[in-house]
């Protein structure tokens, strides 16, 4: 399961995710990372069987933890199935269908938000949206 | 042998007409052989719909009591072109909102419309004896205008070509976002359903062709703007009734940071007259070749990377130097097909009859680009000699020199003259202030934006406002300095223009 870590300013210099490895012994593999000034945001892909404990491990740690289970909203309507997702999408999450429809894996998104903007229709939103 | 229109005609009228779509078409030819589809297949319906930033609609508002000679004219924010008579105008669909943006423009007005949603409208004037009101405020719906007919001066590009990105950043374009180095491929067009694919020669398709056109009857009044039938890029000027048409087949779009456009529906529809026509419309995604451009240069003629076909943009990744590129489409195969398919029904049905055009498209037209009466000066032309230093030298030696020459920039080379970094007067000044560097190298930035001899001063000065800097080192192919370029220069030379 993806998660998304959100560090204060004040922990961003703490080496967090080595920690947490060394400490749950879970094996993370990190999606996405983002560090500018103010914060600090990195998705990470954990075994479904693990997820509580290194929830509880980062947020131990002053780290906001949530679950990335519905990351890009999908709207029907407005989608004309034209595929300008498919090649900007870093994990593959959309696909052709043979029959020139899309397909949506959502469980592979990280939440970067490039096919957002590349929609020209809207038809992607994030949930808070 | 051959059919004429009017029999095609009949056979809708009575029932027995067969219609296919241009992809199954060529399916048919395939096993049947051209003689014998032509005679098994009377009409062959052809779809496209995409990103078709030369489209608008024409209205006419009725007149306000007491009357206005609308001078300029906005609906929800959005301006429209009210340089013909008193209540006529046409809202063109890249027309930014002026309060909006890029969120917002023409196309979703027109959008707005055919939704039957209420739109905001403002028109000022000046007063006359027979128009004496000089402005009018109210909201309309599309029932309350007289007439509104979309006229797009260039719809159904025959094809068009594939948008990449060699530089290091990302760029937007009408073409989508296109990723670094290469890093996805975008296109456009619906390849074996292109409506003039299936027509090259325009032997059906001309003025006065009936089609379908977002979900209304609609016409071909003429060739497209631009239209290039000697290099394959023919297109169609277009009208039809906005009133009759439906957001199925009409939506608005927005391209990231690039602007607004519609997506068009079309659907044309070839009268299998004889075994030439059934032969043309027999063309495969596979037949239709197209070029792979370089978007990451700014020119007029952008570099050609390779040729590729629709069906290896299709099968969703193409090879650009070794390396596989994933593709996506801007314009819908689905709604293509979906929109070649109602056509076929249509005619089936016996609501839709097909008309001859009443004159020719011409084959033999290629546009011309923009006559200039001067050239966009190069950068070669307007930069300056450049003052560089080593990065051995100490930073009061680099203060004295920005001081003494009066520059503000110090590119900075290594013993073989080959540019290393920069340093600006407010980095001396800061390095002053914190007591720090003997030498430059702690304090020169090390990736330096430049500019070559060669390239148009605008691509210099949009690179300077993209990096909020305030000049560019001008380097040869061998990143040599051979000059700069500063935004003071600039602006001055630009300001003459």
């Amino acid at each position: 399961m993806k998660i998304i870590l959100k560090f204060p300013q004040k922990i961003m210099q703490d080496p967090l995710l080595a920690d947490v490895v060394l400490e749950t012994g879970v094996r993370i593999n990190i999606d996405r990372a983002l560090v500018d000034a103010s914060v600090g945001e990195i998705v990470i892909d954990v075994p479904d069987e693990r997820v509580e404990e290194v929830a509880a491990a980062f947020r131990k740690r002053g780290t906001e933890v949530r679950e990335l289970d519905k990351p890009i909203v999908f709207d029907e309507a407005e989608c004309v199935q034209c595929g300008a997702c498919v090649s900007v999408c870093p994990v593959e999450v959309f696909k052709y269908n043979n029959d020139r429809t899309i397909s949506i894996d959502l469980t592979r998104c990280v939440l970067c938000k490039t096919c957002m903007e590349m929609c020209p229709h809207g038809a992607l939103k994030t949930a808070e949206e | 042998m051959a059919k004429s229109l009017e029999e095609i005609n009949e056979r809708i009228r009575d029932g027995s007409v067969h219609v296919v779509t241009a992809d199954e078409m060529t399916h048919l030819v395939g096993e049947l052989g051209p003689d014998s589809a032509a005679k098994e297949v009377d009409v062959v319906t052809t779809g496209t719909f995409g990103a078709m930033c030369s489209s608008g609609v024409w209205m006419n508002f009725g007149h306000s009591d007491p009357p206005i000679k609308m001078s300029k004219v906005w609906l929800n924010d959005v301006e429209a072109y009210a340089g013909v008579a008193a209540v006529d105008a046409f809202i063109g669909v890249t027309q930014l909102s002026e309060t909006r943006g890029l969120e917002y423009g023409g196309a979703h007005v027109i959008e707005d419309l055919v939704a039957r949603r209420e739109v905001y409208l403002k028109a000022v004037g000046y007063a006359t004896d027979c128009y004496p009101r000089r402005s009018v405020e109210t909201a309309i719906t599309i029932g309350d205008l007289n007439e509104a007919t979309m006229l797009n001066p260039r719809n159904a590009y025959q094809r068009y070509n594939v948008a990449t990105n060699s530089t290091d950043r990302v760029l937007y374009t009408y073409m989508g976002t296109l990723l670094p180095r290469h890093g996805n491929a975008t296109y456009s067009g619906s390849g074996t359903l292109s409506p003039i694919y299936n027509d090259p020669d325009y032997e059906t398709i001309g003025v006065g062709t009936r089609i379908f056109l977002c979900g209304a009857e609609g016409y071909v009044i003429g060739n497209g703007t631009q239209h290039d039938p000697v290099n394959n890029f023919g297109t169609l000027m277009v009208c039809g009734d906005l009133k009759a048409m439906s957001t199925d087949y009409l939506r608005a779009a927005i391209l990231h940071k690039y602007g607004t456009s519609l997506y068009v529906g079309i659907g044309v529809p070839i009268p299998v007259l004889n075994e030439g026509i059934a032969r043309k419309t027999a063309i495969s995604d596979a037949d239709i070749l197209t070029a792979v451009l370089d978007y990451g240069v700014g020119r007029r003629e952008r570099p050609q990377l390779k040729t590729v076909s629709y069906d290896e943009l299709k099968s969703g990744t193409i090879d650009l130097n070794g390396k596989e590129v994933r593709t996506s489409s801007m314009s819908s195969f689905f709604k293509a097909k979906e929109i070649a398919t109602e056509l076929a029904e249509r005619i089936r049905k016996g609501t839709f009859e097909l008309a001859l055009p009443t004159a020719r498209l011409t084959q033999r037209a290629t546009p011309k680009p923009m006559k200039q009466l001067s050239e966009a000066p190069l950068v070669r032309e307007v930069m300056l000699p450049s003052i560089t230093v080593r990065d051995a030298i100490s930073v009061q030696d680099a203060a004295k020199i920005i001081i003494g020459k009066q520059v503000n920039h110090l590119p900075v080379v290594s013993a073989d003259n080959k540019l290393i970094g920069i340093v600006t007067a407010y980095d001396i000044s800061k390095a002053v202030a914190l007591d720090k560097g003997d030498s430059l190298k702690g304090i020169m930035t090390r990736r330096v934006i430049t500019a070559t001899p060669d390239e148009p001063i605008d691509l210099a000065a949009r690179r300077l406002e993209r990096h909020n800097i305030s000049a560019l080192p001008v380097v040869d192919h061998g990143n040599t300095v051979v000059g700069i370029i500063t935004s003071e220069d600039l602006s001055k030379l630009l300001a003459c223009r």
